[in-house]
């Protein structure tokens, strides 16, 4: 087994009494992605926050490169942990560079502008997601697509081994969604990182990711290899509508929803 | 798009804006009344240029505390004058001369009434150790209206020479003497310091605060201290030329359109850029219609407004021409 880049122990997290996942043992390992779906309000967005401390578990641990999560301060931890969160566009018109290079926060000193190693980075990271044209357009001005593009290219930038991106491709069209799942599963193959995918896009996911996580009922209710984690009773009962499970000729699993059976 | 905020724009935006503020001072020193002794040293030392100073320091308070409030309240509306804080200075003047309190005790009374919104708003706003930009932007402008309200019915009430100096005092004048310099600059020196050192911070909390918070910073604790220093200096500036508006507004956003929206030069810039807007509008103020003083705010207001209006049509120099009256 390699290592685990990020491990859910037994862990609870809520919002003061209300108790939304419990007793989660997830791992999430080095150079994989790893997919987590789950119905609305099943704890996916809650269980990104408990990797992130912004939410404390309540019971059990999390652990992030093989050290208590709680032994990270905020700056260590955005050293080590890359966050793909589902905001809109800013309030001012910051340009694409401008935008990758605040994922360089992490490193700067108080008052310092980004010096060489940092626009190397972040120009490093614009190349990465095929985004290097853009850097001197507004961000503003960009798609959906493009600009979830530059948000990676901001998470790269920050120079972590873990990156967690919460539901990346909602809002976008076919293309675009196949190109960010495309570009998340080249960067943990290619570079070594861990990647944690929030999503509802249950085919892309069966594509692209290594193993699959199901949450249901406040737990995870099932793990592993797509098509261990995408059956057709397990995602019946998770999502409370029926579906078929079909096999992709490259033997991927692919879901249907809809009852099916004979015509 | 602006280029990328570096050290080098930021020494030559601050050295052409220090020689703009260099310039409104010269102005402030040689206009004087019609056939008064306009080259006396004497006089352009103990009234030109302090007033030119007070002046100045007012107005870079205001547009630090605009640019301050936009970023950390998360919209491009926010501005000292609407946010509370303002209004709770003019009501503490307002309280103070109805109680009879001489001049000299305005400034103090208005700084009073600004801490005390400060903590008002603040409490209304905070909930379990979070601060969210939309709830103390609600806070404030609820306190704002309520100040604005109850000085309206102090001043229908008052008694007429009571009532005339509180129209004096609300319209805004900068008025030199009546606070020590000193103290006004350490003031609005911590203020500025503050917002300065988080400039990067306020650039992710601009951006949103998940995004924020996942590059390491903690988002209540900016929030709190950049909305504190923006509130002291709105309450420093306020207590020496009572409410002055569109400055804090109008400012930051013209400063974000040429030199864009980095807050590492977005601040400083602003700060100096409204230091010479209000020395220069002051002298304007005192000057445009010698014998009489026209009240800085009114200037601000008058010259502020219509530019402010050429910069949101610039802006919406795309959109199509049906969108546009």
């Amino acid at each position: 087994m390699s290592g685990a880049a990020l491990r859910f122990e037994g862990a609870r997290f809520g919002y003061g009494a209300r108790t939304v996942l419990d007793g989660v043992d997830l791992e999430l390992r080095e150079g994989e992605i790893l997919g987590v779906l789950g119905p609305n309000g099943s704890g996916k967005t809650t269980l990104l926050r408990g990797a992130t401390r912004v939410l404390e578990p309540g019971a059990g641990a999390v652990a992030l490169l093989g050290r208590p999560l709680r032994e990270y301060d905020r700056r260590s931890l955005a050293r080590a942990v890359a966050v793909v969160p589902q905001e809109g566009a800013p309030l001012f018109p910051f340009s694409v560079l401008e935008t990758v290079l605040m994922g360089r926060a992490p490193w700067l000193r108080p008052f310092a502008f980004e010096g060489e190693e940092d626009l190397r980075a972040a120009r490093e990271a614009l190349v990465a997601v095929g985004a290097a044209d853009l850097a001197g357009r507004d961000l503003a001005e960009l798609s959906g697509g493009e600009r979830q593009r530059v948000v990676v290219a901001r998470a790269l930038a920050q120079g972590t081994q873990v990156l967690l991106a919460d539901e990346p491709t909602a809002h976008l069209d076919l293309r675009h969604a196949v190109s960010i799942f495309a570009l998340l599963r080249g960067l943990s193959s290619a570079r070594g990182l861990a990647v944690m995918v929030v999503t509802h896009d249950v085919n892309l996911a069966a594509l692209h990711c290594d193993r699959l996580a199901l949450l249901a009922g406040g737990r995870v209710a099932a793990e592993g290899a797509p098509r261990e984690v995408l059956r057709a009773d397990l995602l019946g009962e998770a999502f409370g509508t029926p579906v078929q499970v079909e096999v992709r000729p490259d033997g991927r699993p692919f879901v249907l929803p809809g009852a099916g059976g004979p015509m | 798009m602006s280029p990328r905020a570096t050290p080098g724009r930021l020494a030559a935006a601050c050295a052409v804006l220090a020689a703009a503020l260099g310039a409104s001072f010269l102005v402030a020193a040689s206009v004087g009344p019609a056939g008064g002794a306009s080259a006396d040293w004497e006089i352009v030392r103990t009234l030109r240029l302090p007033r030119a100073l007070l002046a100045a320091l007012v107005g870079g308070a205001l547009s630090v505390s605009g640019a301050a409030f936009q970023a950390t309240l998360r919209n491009p509306l926010a501005c000292p004058y609407l946010l509370g804080v303002s209004g709770g200075g003019a009501f503490g003047a307002v309280l103070a001369i109805l109680a009879g309190a001489p001049a000299a005790a305005l400034p103090a009374a208005s700084f009073a009434g600004c801490l005390a919104a400060i903590g008002l708003i603040h409490a209304a706003a905070s909930r379990r150790g979070h601060l969210l930009a939309q709830d103390l932007l609600l806070a404030g402008v609820v306190a704002n209206s309520f100040f604005l309200a109850a000085m309206a019915v102090l001043q229908y009430l008052a008694a007429p020479h009571e009532a005339s100096r509180i129209l004096h005092w609300t319209l805004g004048a900068v008025r030199p003497g009546s606070v020590p310099a000193a103290l006004v600059g350490a003031c609005v020196a911590a203020g500025t310091l503050v917002v300065l050192a988080d400039g990067t911070r306020l650039n992710l909390l601009a951006v949103g605060d998940e995004t924020a918070a996942s590059l390491g910073v903690d988002v209540a604790a900016v929030r709190r201290r950049t909305f504190l220093a923006a509130s002291l200096l709105t309450g420093a500036a306020v207590a020496v030329s009572g409410p002055i508006g569109f400055v804090g507004l109008f400012v930051p956003h013209a400063v974000r359109r040429v030199l864009g929206p980095d807050h590492r030069v977005l601040v400083p810039a602003s700060f100096l850029a409204g230091a010479a807007f209000l020395a220069a509008a002051d002298t304007l103020a005192r000057a445009a219609f010698d014998p009489y003083e026209v009240p800085v705010g009114v200037v601000t207001a008058v010259l502020g407004a219509p530019a402010f209006v050429l910069l949101l049509a610039r802006r919406e120099r795309g959109a199509p021409e049906g969108g546009r009256p």
